[in-house]
């Protein structure tokens, strides 16, 4: 019995289903279907209908399936959600060919144990997202000459933001923040001159981000500093805050990168707080985003102090009760390190925790990540190195999972993603 | 069959493994000791043919100087890496650059930087910081158009403070063996071949093969020039030929050679000369040698 007569007497009945692989972005397939009455419905998909769309409801219906990767032939299955779920037939579609120019990783392990956003540059510039399984399952070419920092899945679920700017010798005018929809089909772009590293998305959609600010200094010369700009949804642009708000170069030292050269942001929504790093101060800093106060400062030029200081340090995450840190230069000998402190800001010393160097010792003398997992594995990103583990915790923490970029291959900042749907 | 052809019959040419040649690489890279912790010069003036023994002009065909530092790595794990393709970027604990304008043909570590960043050379080029190793580009993209490559030892006993970088001939020895590999058959007479090597699975070097490293395809014609011809004279294989057409591959697995063009942009239209080759190249490589090379029997 044809489907179409099936469903002609069911209450929100199924009408015609189609699935597009994008022509621009190969991994992704584009569903469209339609139903006699306003239903939820989504789509199962995957090579054993292992996946999931999020709900949509209304009687037009498209929806992006993500998380494959290339040449793949899959299912797809759209239901009708409720009570009794109506199921659709199962049907096929075979995602294309990778590109090339991707780069080609080798991998030692099972998973990640997350999606990684994760821009490559080197070889190819191109915001990136790999599978737990290190596969791509998502890219995008920049072409704009500039590099790639920082990728992410916008809030609104359309696609993916990245930053495209230049932080290696002067910043560039021509830096823009990025918005590219999953199937590749707009691109749409925000300019924002002197982009630096690091940029986050705020629960309403506001975007914040790190801008190099430059003011003369006391001797009549320049420095070089950053700032905290916000864009609005609405695209209203607020600088919230400036290193000049807690930060003097006459006291505070910078060096050849320049006065302060912030490298990674952080936003915490619940306490409306920023955490920014500076490479040339080896220092991290809990901005407060409605005062535009430092709350705290832990680090070279702060007022919390470190038994074991990190040095150029680049991303961190501050955890419940430590900070986890990437440290580019704090072990010496080219070699950088994951550094664990307590959280201890009444106290006024962070003290060592943990650390983890990789076997043999790999060195990122920029970038670099951290990520900590719910059951206390450690995700690190070792950029400029082109490796991502995922090692357990202790003293000797086993390697979990190891991915290695060929010579020219290097990473930028990962943003890990338990789903790709927001 | 004339009449198939005219009507543009189309035939698939399956490439396989046992079509593909052998191919030993031995690189020697020439090593120079030089003053630790110090500015030293380079000059490449002498580079006049690089590592296939291609002659180059130095003066404008280098665009791109880098000196590579593998902290782990002793100068023969780095060439055999190069040779089989297998360095990843852990191996390498950071690099430093210089883009030379045209016509210059020296320069030093001192001028280098990483994209815009300075490195301070006392501090990175050190006795006990592992392989250290030049490499002259044509192109800026790292690991890619390399034509010469020299290892840089720095010591603390000695005091050299210029190193002229030779010719790159000889660097570079290949042992080829094009003899025991079963041609690919192709019908001479067919309006188009569509060329797929999704079956392959070794390369040249008998490693595992990644089917998307094959990016670039080249086709030669040859007349009154043999198999053992080419074996002899391997990084000729160009300047043997009568004819020469090339592909890009942006991604899958198959190519037709009626798309194939020469440098003046003639296509492929048939076969009608004594030998063809074709053969397949990775650009982000860092043996330059193809990873798969076949003799089509029409």
């Amino acid at each position: 019995m044809p489907w179409s007569l099936l469903f002609a007497c069911t209450p929100g009945g199924l009408g015609s289903v189609t699935a597009t692989v994008s022509d621009d972005i190969v991994t992704v397939v584009t569903v469209d279907w339609t139903t006699d009455e306003e239903v939820d419905s989504y789509v199962r998909y995957g090579v054993d209908l292992e996946h999931q769309t999020p709900v949509s409801n209304g009687t037009e219906h498209t929806v992006p399936l993500l998380g494959l990767t290339g040449s793949t032939e899959l299912s797809y299955q759209v239901v009708i959600d409720g009570d009794e779920p109506v199921e659709g037939p199962v049907e096929s579609v075979t995602t294309g060919d990778l590109p090339n120019d991707l780069p080609a990783f080798t991998t030692d392990g099972g998973s990640a144990g997350a999606y990684m956003s994760v821009p490559v540059v080197g070889g190819v510039t191109a915001p990136v997202i790999l599978t737990p399984e290190g596969e791509v399952t998502w890219y995008w070419f920049d072409e704009r000459g500039l590099d790639v920092y920082r990728a992410f899945p916008s809030g609104d679920g359309t696609g993916v933001y990245y930053n495209a700017a230049s932080v290696s010798g002067d910043p560039s005018e021509a830096s823009e923040l990025v918005h590219v929809t999953w199937d590749g089909g707009t691109e749409t772009t925000i300019e924002v001159p002197l982009l630096a590293h690091d940029f986050v998305e705020h629960a309403d959609g506001t975007l914040g981000m790190i801008v190099v600010e430059y003011r003369e200094g006391e001797d009549g010369e320049e420095v070089k500093g950053d700032q905290i700009l916000e864009i609005a949804p609405d695209g209203t642009q607020t600088v919230v805050w400036s290193a000049w708000d807690c930060y003097d170069p006459a006291v505070h030292e910078g060096d050849d990168s320049g006065w302060t050269f912030a490298n990674a942001l952080d936003w915490d929504e619940d306490e409306q707080v920023y955490y920014i790093s500076f490479r040339s101060q080896s220092t991290i800093t809990k901005v407060n985003r409605e005062t535009g106060a430092c709350v705290w400062a832990a680090g070279e030029s702060g007022d919390i102090e470190l038994d074991e200081e990190y040095e150029h340090q680049h991303q961190f995450q501050v955890l419940e009760s430590s900070l986890l840190v990437f440290d580019n230069d704090g072990a010496g000998n080219a070699t950088s390190r994951v550094m664990e402190y307590s959280l201890d800001v009444e106290g006024g010393e962070f003290q060592e925790i943990w650390s983890y160097q990789s076997d043999p010792p790999v060195y990122s003398f920029v970038l670099g990540d951290v990520n900590r997992f719910d059951g206390g594995d450690t995700l690190v990103t070792w950029s400029v190195a082109g490796q991502i583990e995922r090692v357990g915790s202790g003293d000797d923490p086993e390697v979990q999972f190891k991915l290695n970029g060929a010579l020219g291959d290097a990473f930028a900042f990962n943003t890990v993603l338990d789903s790709l749907y927001r | 069959m004339l009449l198939l052809a005219a009507l543009g019959c189309s035939t698939e040419v399956l490439l396989a493994d046992e079509g593909n040649f052998t191919l030993i690489a031995d690189l020697t890279i020439p090593v120079f000791e030089t003053a630790a912790a110090a500015d030293v010069g380079i000059c490449w003036d002498e580079l006049v043919s690089d590592l296939q023994c291609q002659d180059m002009d130095a003066a404008v065909e280098v665009d791109n100087v880098q000196l590579l530092r593998f902290p782990y790595k002793t100068q023969e794990e780095v060439e055999v890496g190069i040779e089989v393709d297998s360095l990843q970027q852990a191996d390498m604990s950071g690099y430093v650059e210089v883009q030379p304008p045209d016509g210059d043909t020296c320069s030093s570590l001192g001028a280098m930087d990483f994209r815009g960043t300075p490195v301070d050379v006392t501090q990175e080029y050190t006795a006990d910081g592992g392989t250290y190793m030049l490499s002259f580009a044509t192109g800026t993209e790292l690991g890619k158009g390399t034509r010469m490559l020299a290892f840089l030892t720095p010591s603390a006993s000695s005091d050299v403070m210029a190193v002229d970088v030779p010719t790159g001939c000889g660097t570079l020895e290949v042992d080829v063996d094009l003899s025991s590999l079963t041609p690919t058959p192709v019908k001479k007479r067919a309006g188009s071949w569509l060329v797929d090597w999704r079956e392959v699975t070794t390369d040249s070097q008998g490693n595992e093969l990644r089917l998307a490293d094959l990016d670039t395809v080249t086709m030669a014609a040859y007349t009154g020039v043999t198999a053992a011809d080419l074996e002899a004279d391997f990084f000729d294989l160009e300047s043997l030929a009568d004819s020469v057409w090339r592909a890009e591959v942006a991604s899958g697995t198959q190519v037709e050679l009626t798309e194939m063009v020469t440098d003046d942009g003639a296509a492929f239209e048939g076969f009608d000369a004594d030998l063809y080759v074709l053969a397949f190249f990775c650009s982000s490589c860092t043996n330059p040698a193809p990873l798969y090379l076949t003799v089509l029997e029409p």
